[in-house]
């Protein structure tokens, strides 16, 4: 019985713990969001360092990754397309899968492997070895001051990472396209921009397809730079506390982009 | 203006404060002895708010820490200023920029001016040549230097230092010694020092105290403190191994 009582005792523990962390974790947006008016014209370099990390760094992985998958997509579809004598559909199947929900998912997951457990390590070991205290002393607002430049910086370069990585894939999908399935370039091409193109119902000359998945990529940003600072900031106990910190940020990011994803795609498909 | 009554604090079981009493009155440079692990950086944090009491008052200037909202708490922090135990620098930050982050962030001053400051600050602890560097890239006496500076550089009212000259050479531990009496001179800086350094202690003091056990025994003159007959302060002052000492209740 006392078991049953202790494992009891604990899941709730573990859970109003996950409750308490998710409720930091909002309150740390909210102020980060609140001191954009005042904070970010002194934080302006902060936010250019974080964008050549949240930007420039990952670009090749993003580009590498979408490329394949673009090729991948357009072999395994291809590949059903062409038994039913449609492979001239590829193009409309890889843009719309691309730029809807691969896109911004895959590029938010190697976000996260790459800059969300960077971001929760280095703010981690900032709170254990007491560099975060003595901002504190001082007066410095450490959400303000390390929080809200990355929380920016994310929210800029994902969309941004995104397209280019659909982009990418895209093209992987032309080069199959054309090599495994002789389906020529300007047929694909032709294709993929008619699918793509804005209906008079979209927003401005944007298409659907691609406005939101940039949405659904900015929300990404701001959630796996938020969840990640969040983690960090209540890292403790030294080195392990740091590499607990990091495994908490990612596994939470991971969860909460494929939960969040299927809500927005919910919201604007359904 | 620091006031500390009866305070308590425990870490799980481990009682680490146990009815800690001290006034601090401005002007005074009050130096707290005691071994290694005794609770005096424990002490200190609690002062300016980064650990709330189990039980206890701490009063800065009237204003009670633990019970302060942000605008108080930013009061007193920027009153009283902690020069950590372990610099605590920000890692990504050039030791200049360290500096003059507190100047940076009050947004009070012209740039020029603050430069000014953060080099005088950092030439008075022989740091300048090394103002360009990352903080991965200097010593732990060098970081220990830097730290010093941008508590200093600030010019607050009061400076709890933990352990200034932990980490460095004679000299530079004697340099240090003599820049916190400068800054004690005008009578109007009030400080509170943690050390081991029984020649910082001697040189720096208006008053001493031993933090033994959870609370701080005997606040006395250098002079009275030198001639005490506590065993417990006899020990520390020659050396030896206070287990040994009769009535130590460990
Ligand atoms: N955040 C914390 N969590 C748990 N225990 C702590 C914490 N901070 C301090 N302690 C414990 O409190 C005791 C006192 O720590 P403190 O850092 O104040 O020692 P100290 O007197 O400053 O020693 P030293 O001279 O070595 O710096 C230590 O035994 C330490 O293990
Ligand atoms: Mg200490």
């Amino acid at each position: 019985m006392a078991t049953l009582k202790d494992t009891l005792e604990a899941r709730g523990r573990a859970i109003r713990l996950t409750v308490l962390e998710a409720g930091f974790a909002c309150q740390i947006l909210s102020q980060s969001v609140r001191r954009l008016g005042p904070d970010l014209r002194q934080r302006w370099r902060f936010v250019l360092d974080q964008f050549v990390v949240c930007g420039i760094s990952p670009l090749p992985v993003v580009c590498v990754v979408g490329l394949f998958t673009g090729m991948l997509l357009a072999l395994q579809v291809g590949m059903e397309l062409a038994k039913l004598g449609q492979s001239e559909a590829i193009a409309n199947m890889i843009g719309v899968i691309l730029f809807r929900e691969m896109g911004p998912f895959m590029t938010s997951m190697i976000l996260t492997a790459s800059v969300g457990s960077a971001m929760a390590a280095e703010i981690g070991t900032m709170r254990v070895s007491e560099e975060i205290d003595a901002l504190e002393c001082m007066s410095v607002d450490p959400v303000s001051f390390l929080v809200m430049p990355r929380i920016v910086a994310m929210a800029i370069m994902t969309p941004m990472l995104t397209f280019i990585g659909c982009v990418l894939g895209c093209l992987g999908g032309g080069i199959v396209a054309k090599t495994q399935l002789a389906v020529s370039g300007s047929v694909y091409f032709r294709n993929l921009l008619t699918s793509l193109e804005a209906e008079p119902d979209s927003l401005g000359p944007f298409p659907e397809e691609i406005y939101t998945g940039l949405i659904k990529a900015f929300v990404f940003g701001i959630l796996v730079a938020t969840v990640s600072c969040a983690a960090g900031l209540k890292a403790s106990g030294g080195a392990i506390g740091v590499g607990r910190a990091v495994r908490t940020a990612v596994v939470r990011c991971f969860l909460m982009l494929i939960i969040i994803g299927y809500y927005i795609s919910w919201m604007f498909f359904k | 203006m620091i006031e500390l009554q009866d305070v308590h604090k425990s870490f799980g079981d481990f009682h680490v404060l146990r009815g800690v009493n001290l006034r601090l009155e401005k002007g005074e440079t009050l130096v707290v002895l005691g071994r290694s692990g005794t609770g005096k950086s424990v002490t200190l944090k609690h002062i300016v708010g980064l650990l709330r009491p189990d039980s206890g008052k701490i009063l800065v200037d009237g204003i009670d820490v633990p019970a302060a909202d942000a605008e108080q708490l930013r009061v007193v922090r920027r009153q009283v200023a902690y020069l950590f135990q372990t610099g605590a620098l920000v890692n990504w930050l050039s030791v200049r920029d360290n500096v003059a982050l507190p100047l940076v962030e009050k947004r009070t001053l012209p740039p020029g001016e603050i430069r000014e400051r953060v080099d005088e600050s950092l030439a008075s602890l022989g740091m300048l040549e090394a103002a360009e560097r990352m903080p991965a890239e200097i010593s732990g006496g060098m970081k220990k230097r830097a730290a010093l500076a941008r508590v200093l550089v600030a010019q607050p009212r009061a400076i709890l230092y933990d352990e200034p000259t932990a980490g460095l050479d004679p000299i530079m531990a004697r340099t240090v010694g003599r820049l916190i009496r400068d800054v004690q001179s005008s009578g109007e800086r009030t400080a509170l020092v943690v050390t081991h350094d029984l020649e910082l202690a001697f040189a720096v003091a208006t008053r001493i105290g031993l933090h033994y056990e959870g609370e701080l025994i005997e606040l006395a003159d250098p002079e009275d403190f030198k001639q005490s007959r506590h065993p417990i302060i006899r020990a520390f002052l020659d050396g030896e191994d206070d287990t040994a000492v009769e009535g130590n209740p460990r």
